[in-house]
């Protein structure tokens, strides 16, 4: 018979190969597309980590920049594990959008994937960016014709228009994006366009069914168009300022040709999300001349209107009134200072509070407190501005205004308290009944009082009574009751009386024998203490024998012995009577 | 069981059953021997409904504008001795909704008995008042400044608590003579007993002020559209005064169908019980003979 034994090497050879299906791998390749790009389109750069490590790869850091190219969007992962014939495949798929900068060529960076065995990094992939096709402005076309994506993407585009691009500086302009369509566009997603450099951004009011309409192009295609959203933007600095492309996402049917052939869907409709970018645009900002700027001059341009009114017109003296000021124009006034208001020395003009904002139309409150009482007539308020149109200055301004001061109402604030400048009093225009009570969880007579019933005068005489009682019971329990408590003030009563009498007899005779006598009987009576007195009465106690024993030792003596009897216990009750005749025997036979 | 402790369970278990008796008293109703009642009182309404669900039905038809109803609904509620602050203050709602000043003032004043520091009460009552034809004299009369001031407690809290300290204060007495602990100082013990037997006194005091002054109050309001007040008991006496709907007086003496009334301004005399009504709901000024 023979005997296979098992050898080192045939160990590790099965070792090695329990372990290479888990063994660490991964495998990184990099998509682009397309590589060759129109100025206007998404370039898509798909990275694909294969292997048992891609479910914990990332991307070190955020998307770089790339030559020509700038990213948006962010990056989308995604990642999927599929079990084939009994083994596993993992995917991670990172997906980065970018936006072509400029004409020419352009590369997309290198990335740097972190694994749990350590980082790779990608190589850079040229691409060229061409010219756009159209004025309009496409996106998405990618020109892979094998691409679903990209059929569906030739059908959405997205224009960025502006109403003017050469402005003065507070000239407000109307940016719109409008996409044109010729499948079914379910919804979109746009990348945030909260912060333009160089802008003050405004929503702008409209509806957008009413900006629907159809259109067919040179090819005589009909296409869709509506306004996605339109922003006010203000200039705040003057030159050429860029405002970037912007990415959407817009989410289009799919065409099912392909698995329906005879046309029909069925009520399903298969949505892909299509990356579009609105292209670019800039604005050349102009400065306002300076030639003939008033004072006071708001920074506002275009043509406005002004309101002014005043809460009430009388008052008393230090309270206030609210002057309030609107201004409405052709353009927005985001930038723009607050109307001036010219009043008297003797009134007191608080900064003005800003009570609503909208596209167009601001109003602010001026708190106007006059000092003194009297008749007070000043100009109003005016609002100065640039008109573009006349090329000057122009300014808004309302009628004369006047208020009545009354003298001051006394002294209805105290010197701490400084009145509201914005506070109105209130008037009560009427007086009325006021509504009734809704009904109590439990509803009882009120008239019926505890106090009359004999129950609870019972209860309020009951201690009264019992308190008495209960005194009487304890003095009486305590001095003639065989308890513990009373047997001890017993024996201490006439343990007490009888070393009294004893420390008498032996400073009287102070011989052998009344020693003796008075030995036993302490003995005797230290023996009776059942219970541990009171340190204070077993202090007097000793006390007294000490001052009363004209022997020191014996006095010493008969302390030790009560101090040491302290613990004994009596033995009975009845034998208390007859403890006390001795005691009084002894007592006798010492006199 | 040691005498001791026998002893101190006997006080718990006294003072336990003493308040388990007073306790249902709190809940009990009396009948009204003179209530002030609109005609319709009761119509429609279900006697056997409970008093809470009556009253909320009346604010319902008086949230409704059914001012004769809602004043049905609470004079039912108080026809059946219902004497509360709540019902008097609706039904005062009601009557004056409907004209009824007099009595409307009545039900505010029986509803401040009982609720002196209601801000709705005073409100109401001081729209009716700035609506009577008769001045009245604005000056606070010492039962009404004593009724506010018993009222700061409430009247049965009151009366609780005056149980509650004296029967702490009673359990201290006791602990601090039989030193149910040694170590308890029994000066302490005492000191706090008398303390809170103090303290049960004062609330005890203001619980009975209280309930003295709702059931005896001197207050009287006239319900007579007109009465002439006389020097005497009798309609031969020569007239010294009118009054109207919605005078407030106090009442002096009540014999033979007259009561004796005074206001201020040194105004007294005698007029028939029916115009008159007593702010305090179980005091009868006509009795039946």
């Amino acid at each position: 018979m023979i005997r296979l034994a098992p050898r080192p090497a045939a160990w590790g050879l099965w070792l090695a190969l329990l372990f290479l299906p888990i063994a660490a791998f991964a495998e990184v390749r990099v998509e682009v597309s397309p590589k060759r790009a129109h100025l206007d389109q998404i370039v898509q750069v798909t990275i694909t980590v294969d292997g048992s490590e891609a479910k914990n790869a990332r991307l070190d850091g955020s998307a770089p920049r790339g030559k020509n190219l700038s990213p948006t969007g962010g990056t989308s992962s995604q990642f999927e594990m599929s079990f084939i014939n009994g083994r596993s495949s993992s995917t991670r798929t990172f997906i980065i959008n970018y936006l072509p900068t400029r004409v020419g060529p352009a590369e997309v960076p290198s990335f740097t994937l972190v694994l749990t065995s350590g980082t790779v990094t990608t190589k850079a992939v040229p691409i060229e960016i061409v010219e756009a096709e159209d004025e309009g402005g496409s996106g998405g076309r990618a020109r892979d014709p094998s691409s679903r994506r990209s059929e569906s993407s030739d059908n959405v585009r997205i224009s960025t228009r502006l109403d003017r691009n050469d402005v003065f500086v507070g000239e407000s302009i109307e940016l719109e994006y409008v996409l044109r369509t010729r499948v079914q566009v379910r919804g979109y997603d746009p990348t945030s366009l909260d912060l333009i450099p160089g802008f003050v951004i405004e929503d702008a009011t409209f509806n957008p069914s009413a900006t629907r309409r159809e259109v067919r192009d040179a090819d005589g295609v009909l296409w869709t168009e509506f306004t996605l959203f339109r922003r006010l933007l203000t200039p705040t600095r003057t030159g050429e300022i860029e405002i970037p492309p912007i990415g959407f996402r817009i989410s289009v049917e799919q065409r099912t040709r392909d698995r329906d052939p005879f046309g029909f869907s069925f009520g399903f409709r298969n949505y892909v999300d299509v990356p579009v970018v609105a292209r670019g645009v800039s604005v050349q900002v102009r400065p306002v001349p300076t030639a003939g700027r008033p004072d006071g001059f708001s920074g506002a341009v275009g043509n406005f209107e002004l309101d002014a009114s005043l809460d009430r017109t009388k008052t008393w003296a230090g309270e206030a009134v609210n002057l309030t000021v609107t201004v409405r124009g052709s353009r927005s006034i985001a930038t723009a200072a607050p109307p001036q208001i010219d009043v008297p020395a003797d009134v007191q003009l608080y900064d003005p509070v800003e009570q609503r904002s909208e596209p167009g139309s601001r109003t602010w409150l001026f708190p106007l407190v006059p000092r003194t009482a009297g008749r007070i007539d000043f100009g109003g308020a005016r609002f100065s501005y640039f008109d573009p149109a006349q090329k000057a200055f122009a300014e808004a301004v309302s009628g004369p205004m006047v208020i009545e001061v009354a003298p001051a109402r006394g002294e209805t604030f105290s010197a701490t308290t400084t009145p509201s400048p914005h506070a109105v009093p209130v008037e009560q225009r009427a007086s009325d009944l006021r509504f009734v009570h809704p009904a109590p969880k439990r509803l009882y007579d009120r008239m019926r009082s505890p106090a009359d019933s004999r129950l609870f005068r019972a209860a309020v005489v009951l201690p009264f009574v019992l308190f008495p009682l209960v005194f009487a019971a304890a003095v009486l329990h305590s001095r003639y009751s065989l308890s513990s408590r009373g047997r001890s003030a017993r024996i201490r009563r006439v343990v007490g009386e009888h070393l009294d009498s004893a420390a008498r007899s032996v400073k009287t005779r102070p011989d052998e024998a009344a020693r003796e006598t008075l030995e036993a009987l302490y003995t005797r009576a230290s023996a009776l203490i059942g219970e541990p007195a009171r340190p204070l009465e077993r202090a007097k106690l000793k006390q007294k024998l000490a001052a009363a024993c004209s022997d020191e030792a014996l006095a010493r003596k008969i302390v030790d012995w009560i101090d040491g009897a302290e613990a004994a216990r009596y033995g009975g009750a009845s034998d208390l009577v007859t403890v006390i005749e001795e005691m009084k025997q002894m007592e006798r036979s010492l006199t | 069981m040691t005498m001791r402790s026998l002893l101190v369970s006997i006080t718990f278990a006294v003072a336990s059953i003493a308040m388990t008796c007073v306790a249902p008293a709190f809940g009990e109703t009396s009948p009204m021997l003179d209530p002030v009642l609109p005609t319709d009182a009761g119509q429609g309404l279900r006697a056997d409904e409970d008093p809470t669900l009556r009253l909320s039905r009346g604010n319902d038809l008086y949230r409704n504008g059914d001012f004769a109803g809602a004043a049905a609904a609470y004079g039912s509620l108080v026809e059946e001795g219902v004497h509360h602050e709540t019902v008097y203050y609706n039904l005062g709602c009601a009557l004056a909704r409907q004209g009824r000043l007099g009595e409307a003032l009545l039900s505010f004043r029986r509803a401040e008995l009982f609720s002196p520091w209601d801000d709705d009460i005073a409100a109401n009552l001081a729209w009716v008042r700035a609506r009577l034809s008769d001045e009245r004299s604005a000056a606070i009369s010492p039962e009404a400044f004593f009724h506010k001031a018993a009222a700061l407690i409430p009247e049965r809290a009151a009366l609780i608590l005056l149980l509650v300290f004296e029967y702490a204060a009673a359990l201290l007495f006791i602990a601090a003579f039989v030193r149910m602990r040694k170590k308890l100082p029994a000066r302490a013990l005492t000191g706090t007993g008398i303390a809170l037997l103090l303290l049960g006194f004062l609330a005890g005091a203001s619980g009975l002020t209280a309930d003295r002054l709702k059931s005896r109050h001197s207050g009287g309001v006239v319900i007579a559209e007109r009465t002439d007040a006389r020097s005497g008991p009798a309609e031969s006496n020569p007239a010294l005064f009118t009054i109207h709907e919605g005078f407030e007086v106090e009442i002096r003496d009540a014999r033979d169908g007259w009561v004796r009334i005074s206001a201020p301004g040194g105004l007294a005399g005698w007029i028939p019980c029916e115009g008159i009504r007593p702010v305090s709901p179980n005091r009868d000024l006509c009795p039946r003979s």
